[in-house]
């Protein structure tokens, strides 16, 4: 009895402290999260070009992105208008044409070196972090990745930004443009075309 | 990465602003009834579309006729130090644009560093041919009349594709012909040596960036579409620097 109601407090602050200490270092573990699976995406594109590489790409990719929510967050203002049908096809649609043509854009990079720089939280769950990444011909990009924090303690990044271009505005203001003119099935049978393209041309 | 894809469209010539009136003629996209519909139209700020991607389509077909083969043959051809030579020299031709536009955009770090790095590598460099270093950490970021008007408070205006030029809007096309009046070099070099600066500078920065924009051409579902933001980021993005702002800002991830 005794122990038990010295317990309930002590959980209470313990919680408190920890969720505490949890809120303060978002932008400290959001740093960390992008400077590991930075360096492994250095060492994985530091492979010589094959299955290995390829697998070992895609596999980082599903790993570091939150897939599901840039489908989403791409699609602006006509993430409502989709029935659950277009959503599943086009989520589908999507993921696929992400690993495919972000395999080929990294396709000659290698050689390459990676800092975080560093970060701040932007609102309660997310933080930015800058980043630096620069080539064996001594040029250098800022790259900053927006990465979000989840219930259980885990990140996921939803938007990169070279030089202040974000990769998932441009999307939206693509993606937007192809549904104003062909609907969203024009946009998924769109994306099925590019990723079957670019496949076709790394073959 | 990304960002030598717009300075490529956007820098790929420099032409009289008499072209704009090409660009405004005829054609306007008719706004559409849905909600999503109209949110889109308003955010694209793009009130000559048909016009302008009828413009982006015959800028393409430039590219890959005649710019195209010869930045190939200029990048297989031409060891790099001769090319980085090239690519030095012509920076520094820029300087004088970005001297005075630092200084109208009061920014006089970047006014003293561009005036530092175009005394030294025009004298000791050789007229520029050699990028000499300087005394300052960074290299001074490039400063153009488009974006002293951003920073004295001027809008965008319209977005507009520009033969020839590429990617820009009303006010960066009239920033774009204040820049070629207020360059010396416009009233110092004979037509011929104006035409060859810009064919040279055409070819020699699509040779940096060519392998990337072919990739984003064939993987893009609209080129002209992802053309336009990237164009627009790319300058709100030096309109930040410009105004001494981070771009490490909530703008670049904001969705408005």
């Amino acid at each position: 009895m005794q122990i038990s109601r010295l317990r309930l407090p002590l959980v209470v602050l313990a919680g408190f402290l920890s969720s505490a200490i949890a809120w303060a270092g978002i932008e400290d573990d959001a740093s960390v999260f992008v400077d590991e699976h930075g360096n492994e995406l250095i060492d994985i594109l530091d492979l010589p070009q094959g299955a290995d590489r390829r697998d070992q790409f895609q596999t980082w990719l599903s790993a570091t992105f939150n897939l599901e929510s840039l489908a989403s967050l791409a699609l602006g203002p006509y993430l409502g208008t989709a029935s659950d049908d277009q959503m599943e096809a086009y989520e589908e649609a999507f993921a696929r044409y992400i690993v495919v043509t972000y395999e080929a854009r990294f396709d000659s990079f290698s050689g390459y070196d990676f800092n975080v720089m560093r970060a701040r939280p932007m609102g309660d769950d997310d933080a930015i972090v800058r980043t630096n990444i620069s080539g064996p011909d001594g040029t250098s990009y800022v790259v900053d990745f927006r990465v979000e924090l989840y219930a259980d303690g885990t990140f996921q990044v939803i938007d990169v930004a070279v030089e202040g271009l974000s990769m998932l505005k441009t999307q939206r203001d693509e993606f937007s443009a192809v549904i104003q003119r062909d609907g969203i099935d024009g946009l998924i049978s769109s994306l099925n075309e590019r990723t079957a393209l670019v496949e076709a041309s790394a073959n | 990465m990304l960002i030598l894809h717009v300075k490529i469209m956007s820098r790929l010539t420099r032409c009289g602003a008499s072209l704009l009136l090409i660009a405004m003629v005829s054609a306007c996209a008719t706004a559409p009834q849905d909600p999503a519909g109209q949110e889109i139209h308003a955010a694209k700020n793009d009130p000559f579309e048909p016009t302008n991607r009828y413009v982006f389509d015959v800028n393409l077909a430039v590219m890959d006729m005649a710019i195209n083969p010869i930045a190939t043959m200029y990048r297989e051809g031409i060891p790099e130090p001769y090319r980085n030579g090239v690519r030095n020299f012509l920076d520094n031709l820029q300087m004088p644009v970005t001297i005075l536009n630092s200084a109208l955009q009061g920014d006089w770090e970047n006014t003293a560093e561009a005036s530092m790095s175009f005394f030294i590598n025009t004298t000791a460099g050789l007229g520029g041919i050699f990028d000499i270093p300087g005394s300052f950490d960074e290299e001074p970021r490039k400063a153009d009349f488009g974006q002293t008007l951003a920073v004295w408070g001027v809008n965008e205006g319209p977005y507009v594709m520009l033969p020839l030029v590429g990617p820009s809007n009303a006010r960066d096309t009239v920033g774009l012909g204040v820049d070629i009046l207020t360059d010396p070099l416009t009233y110092l070099l004979s037509p011929v040596w104006s035409y060859a600066r810009t064919g040279t500078n055409a070819v020699a920065a699509t040779s940096d960036s060519q392998s990337q924009v072919s990739e984003l051409r064939r993987s893009s579902v609209d080129f002209y579409a992802s053309v336009r933001s990237l164009y627009r980021q790319n300058r709100e993005a030096e309109i930040r620097e410009a105004e001494g702002d981070d771009f490490m800002s909530d703008d670049v991830f904001s969705l408005e």
